[in-house]
């Protein structure tokens, strides 16, 4: 039970279906779960219930020994206490900030050579040495991908959500990243739960796919 | 020109809004975001003062903070003097009747900030204190330096307010629009029109600045 992610919730919108949010999966090891389902269905939901972003009615959230959600306890851990990594669809970046101080944002608590130090090793490891000082609108769309997701797996957190990460970039570009991204989440020891539409990003990436219905 | 009387309009101002940045920035933020019911009383509260007739807005205040209320009596207990016809009484009025000309450009402003940069900033452990700082200002700054100038430059304009709840003493509540006001009651055109027509030019390039700010000539980046 300790080393497992539980979730089992429902969440309604206000003027829309009920969406029930159900998946287990280990906690502290690599392993990708994938929601794939079609536009709708609520994958997004789910996915942003489990960071902390949305408040299921019903159900319970359970990491490992920590319990993120509880309606019966009214548990509710904001995304800041859950150790997440959440990468948005369109990727968020703030445009404000370059795709070095992108990466550094979450790193603020860190002393400086440390922030330096993990900074340059994962913008090393994802090949944006170039565009380190480029705003985000000046980075071609997959650059932008690995900025988001290098970001997110800056701050080392305990669980990766990915919402439809390559779904931003036209179709070639598209395939082409999917491998890219596939390697990249190989290398990761933590579990990542992923949103698609995509058939073939599904069953390329995903272990453990769960169908949400219409 | 009445040095005296500018000098004081652009004290009061000056004061006026950094009140009202104190107050203003985490007002709009609440509601810009809050879900609650009643939230359209409380912007109708905020809003009161673009429709009130400034004498209305003025007598309340002078009331509330007159020496027979309890805000006045506690007041003169702690300084040894009265609220009106002061100038603390005359900002306390100014920071009323000039809190729409703040909070709603601050209101806009926030609410052109797209929710995912600021979910995107709580998923990275920032604090709600923290991300308003490092994300919702920086991309919200245009509208809030609209909100800044649009508050300095209607103090700076007030009239029935400052009269009602200030009086006309020299030095301690006679603003630029009360000196003009004397000025052409005693027949003395020529005066009145040079204070006049500075206010004019004053306010000519105030909103002239403040819609360059809202079409965000000044902004370097796309908001997404």
């Amino acid at each position: 039970m300790a080393d497992t992610l539980t979730a089992d919730f429902h969440i309604t919108h206000p003027r829309g279906p009920t969406i029930h949010g159900a998946l287990e999966m280990p906690a502290k090891r690599h392993s990708i779960t994938v929601l794939f389902g079609p536009s709708g269905c609520g994958k997004t939901t789910v996915l942003r219930c489990l960071a902390g972003l949305e408040r299921p009615e019903h159900g319970r959230i359970i990491f490992g020994d920590d319990v993120w959600f509880d309606a019966d306890t009214k548990t509710h851990l904001s995304p800041q206490k859950r150790g997440i990594g959440l990468v948005f669809q369109d990727y968020a970046l703030f445009p404000h900030l370059s795709v070095a101080e992108n990466i550094a944002y979450g790193l603020d608590a860190l002393p400086k050579p440390e922030r330096q130090t993990r900074v340059d090793e994962i913008i090393q490891r994802f090949g944006l040495d170039e565009q380190r000082h480029r705003r985000p609108r000046q980075i071609s769309g997959g650059q932008q991908q690995r900025v988001a997701l290098a970001r997110a797996l800056v701050t080392q957190p305990r669980l990766l959500l990915l919402d439809e990460p390559l779904s931003a970039l036209d179709t070639g570009l598209r395939n082409e990243l999917r491998e890219d991204l596939r390697i990249q989440l190989k290398t990761l020891d933590i579990p990542v739960v992923l949103v698609t539409h995509d058939q073939a990003e599904a069953e390329l990436l995903g272990a453990q796919i769960i169908m949400m219905p219409i | 020109m009445d040095w005296q009387a500018i000098s004081l309009s652009l004290r009061l101002s000056a004061c006026t809004t950094v009140i009202l940045i104190a107050l203003g920035l985490p007002l709009a933020w609440w509601l810009a975001n809050t879900r609650w019911r009643w939230r359209f009383l409380a912007e109708a509260v905020v809003a009161l003062p673009l429709v009130l007739p400034p004498t209305v807005l003025g007598f309340y205040v002078l009331m509330a903070i007159g020496p027979h209320s309890p805000v006045g009596k506690f007041y003169e207990s702690l300084f040894g003097h009265r609220l009106p016809f002061s100038f603390q009484g005359l900002l306390i009025a100014s920071v009323l009747y000039s809190l729409p000309f703040a909070v709603q450009p601050f209101m806009s402003a926030f609410a052109t900030v797209d929710r995912r940069m600021i979910e995107a900033s709580w998923c990275l452990g920032v604090s709600s204190f923290g991300t308003f700082r490092r994300v919702v200002l920086p991309l919200a700054w245009p509208g809030v330096l609209a909100g800044i100038v649009l508050c300095f430059a209607h103090t700076m304009g007030e009239f029935g307010v400052v009269l009602m709840v200030g009086g006309n003493l020299p030095g301690v509540t006679r603003t630029i629009s009360v000196s003009i006001y004397d000025e052409v009651q005693a027949l003395n055109y020529s005066a009145a029109n040079q204070t006049a027509l500075a206010m004019l030019l004053f306010s000519f390039f105030v909103l002239s600045l403040t819609y360059a700010l809202q079409r965000r000539l000044l902004q370097p980046w796309p908001t997404r």
